[in-house]
This record gives structure tokens, C-alpha cells and sequence, in this order.
């Protein structure tokens, strides 16, 4: 094996490494919202554990908070990825921002339910990846 | 020539085969698409939710042209031009000289348009508007260099 490959599967290896650890590290939570008939009907779930967002009629919508606090002694970049059938409905105001050690962030997720949603629960997850700032 | 430049030589020309097809590609795609759907603008980028579920932000349509009114009927997911672009939305209603479209998640119906300022109609499959995910915000990038 040529020293080339040998210094590319390196590469390759630590990337993945650096993948794995970021996946594991990463904070996640479920995101769940049940889509119900009628006018103006709002049921919530109060659950740390999980993103629900509880029953909601259509033309409804609600926010539920995240906060993050940096207790390390070094900046880390947040990224936030969400995935699945609810991810259409939510909007998170923040993305893509370095926290500073000992800042505080309170990150909302916002789900508005249109007019043309079904009636049934909607589910998703959202992972929130701390890459630690080198530069 | 020795067998080291005879290897060099195919790699270069290999290199140039696949550039050469890729750009007639990148180049050809919408071309034959414009042919073949009979439209000047065969595919669109979906940058907003108005029409969440049955298209999604980030999706790219193909848009196929219409020959006049009566392609157009209730229920269609039409493509006309705007002040700023394009608006991507489902007809609810035809009139003689108007047609009144709604973005299904929408709760308010747009301003009537006439059938002139109609470009076409989505490609649909099943009765369902052919869409391919994510590629959309690639030719929204593309777009805006």
C-alpha cells in the first residue's frame, strides 16, 4: 500500500471518528404533533423530555423552547437538523451560531399548522450538533 | 511513446470525455426538457410552503406548456409570472377570462389572473405533481450567482 492511501484512509478514518462522536454527542429530541379537527383547539403536553407539541386544530400554532448554556472553557458552533414529516411545519429562530463559553441561547421551535395539513399526529426529530471552534 | 505517456495521454483525454459530457449535459438537460415539454421554462424551484404537502421548499418541478384555456381546469397546479418571479399555485376557480388560484396552504385566494400570464402546468404522475426533493435549492443557488 503506497504511503498516499496509507495517509488517505487516515484522513478518511478521523473524519468518520470525528462523524461518530458529533452523532453520539449530539442533543436529540423527538418532535410529535397531532393534528385535530375543529377551530382554535390547543392541547399541550408539558413534556421536557420530547418536543410535543400537543393536539392542534389547523390555522393553530405554538412554540416550545430549547435553551443551551456553553459551560465549557471553549466556543462551539450549533447547527440544527431536523428531519421528518413535521420538519415542513417548524421553524427554529436560530441556526448556524457560535456559542461563547458561559453564553446562555434559547432556542424556539415555532409549528404553525396550514389549512391543508391532515388530520393525524405528525412526527420528526431534531438533532442539535455542538461542533467544538478550533479557529 | 512510452507506456507512461500513452497512460498520461488517456487519462487527459478521459478527463475531457467527462467534462465534455457533463457540461453538454448540465447545458442539454433544460434545452431537451424545453423541447419535449413545449415550455420556455421547463423546471422551477418551490421557495416557499404555500402548496405544503403536495410540494415542498426545495423542490424542483418540470413544468410542461399549455396550448390555451381548456388545458387549464380546477384542481390544476399552474405556473404564471409575477412582479418578483413566479407563483406556483392550484386553481380553484375558471372564468371566462380569469383564473383564481390558491396555495393550498394558504387561507386567502390570489388576484385573478388572466389566462395570457399563464406559463404552464405542472408534469404530473398518478395525478400527482412530479417533484424531485432538494434539487430545487441547487438551481435556487445556481440562480442567484
Amino acid at each position: 500500500m503506497s504511503i498516499i492511501k496509507k495517509i488517505l484512509i487516515v484522513i478518511v478514518a478521523i473524519i468518520v471518528l470525528v462523524l461518530v462522536v458529533q452523532i453520539v454527542n449530539a442533543a436529540k429530541y423527538r418532535m410529535v404533533v397531532n393534528v385535530v379537527e375543529g377551530e382554535n383547539i390547543m392541547g399541550i403536553n408539558p413534556l421536557a423530555d420530547k418536543l410535543d407539541f400537543g393536539d392542534l386544530s389547523r390555522n393553530n400554532g405554538m412554540t416550545r423552547y430549547v435553551t443551551m448554556k456553553s459551560g465549557g472553557g471553549i466556543s462551539t458552533y450549533v447547527v440544527v437538523w431536523k428531519a421528518g414529516e413535521i420538519s415542513d411545519l417548524i421553524k427554529v429562530n436560530k441556526n448556524f451560531f457560535t456559542l461563547t463559553p458561559g453564553e446562555e441561547v434559547k432556542l424556539s421551535f415555532e409549528i404553525n399548522i396550514p389549512p391543508s395539513a391532515e388530520f393525524k399526529k405528525y412526527s420528526g426529530w431534531v438533532w442539535i450538533f455542538r461542533l467544538p471552534k478550533v479557529i | 511513446m512510452n507506456d507512461k505517456t500513452k497512460k498520461t495521454l488517456k487519462n487527459i483525454v478521459g478527463w475531457i470525455l467527462y467534462i465534455a459530457i457533463l457540461v453538454a449535459l448540465i447545458w442539454g438537460v433544460p434545452k431537451g426538457l424545453a423541447y419535449v415539454l413545449d415550455t420556455e421554462y421547463p423546471m422551477a424551484s418551490i421557495t416557499s410552503g404555500s402548496m405544503w404537502p403536495a410540494l415542498k421548499k426545495g423542490d424542483l418541478i418540470l413544468i410542461k406548456g399549455i396550448a390555451g384555456r381548456e388545458d387549464i381546469k380546477e384542481g390544476d397546479i399552474i405556473v404564471y409570472k409575477n412582479p418578483k418571479g413566479f407563483t406556483i399555485h392550484r386553481v380553484i376557480k375558471t372564468n371566462e377570462n380569469t383564473v383564481v388560484t390558491k396555495g393550498d396552504a394558504n387561507n386567502v385566494s390570489d388576484a385573478p389572473i388572466k389566462y395570457e400570464e399563464i406559463i404552464g402546468k405542472t408534469l404530473t404522475f398518478n395525478q400527482k405533481p412530479v417533484r424531485i426533493p432538494l434539487l430545487g435549492n441547487i438551481n435556487t443557488l445556481l440562480n442567484k450567482n
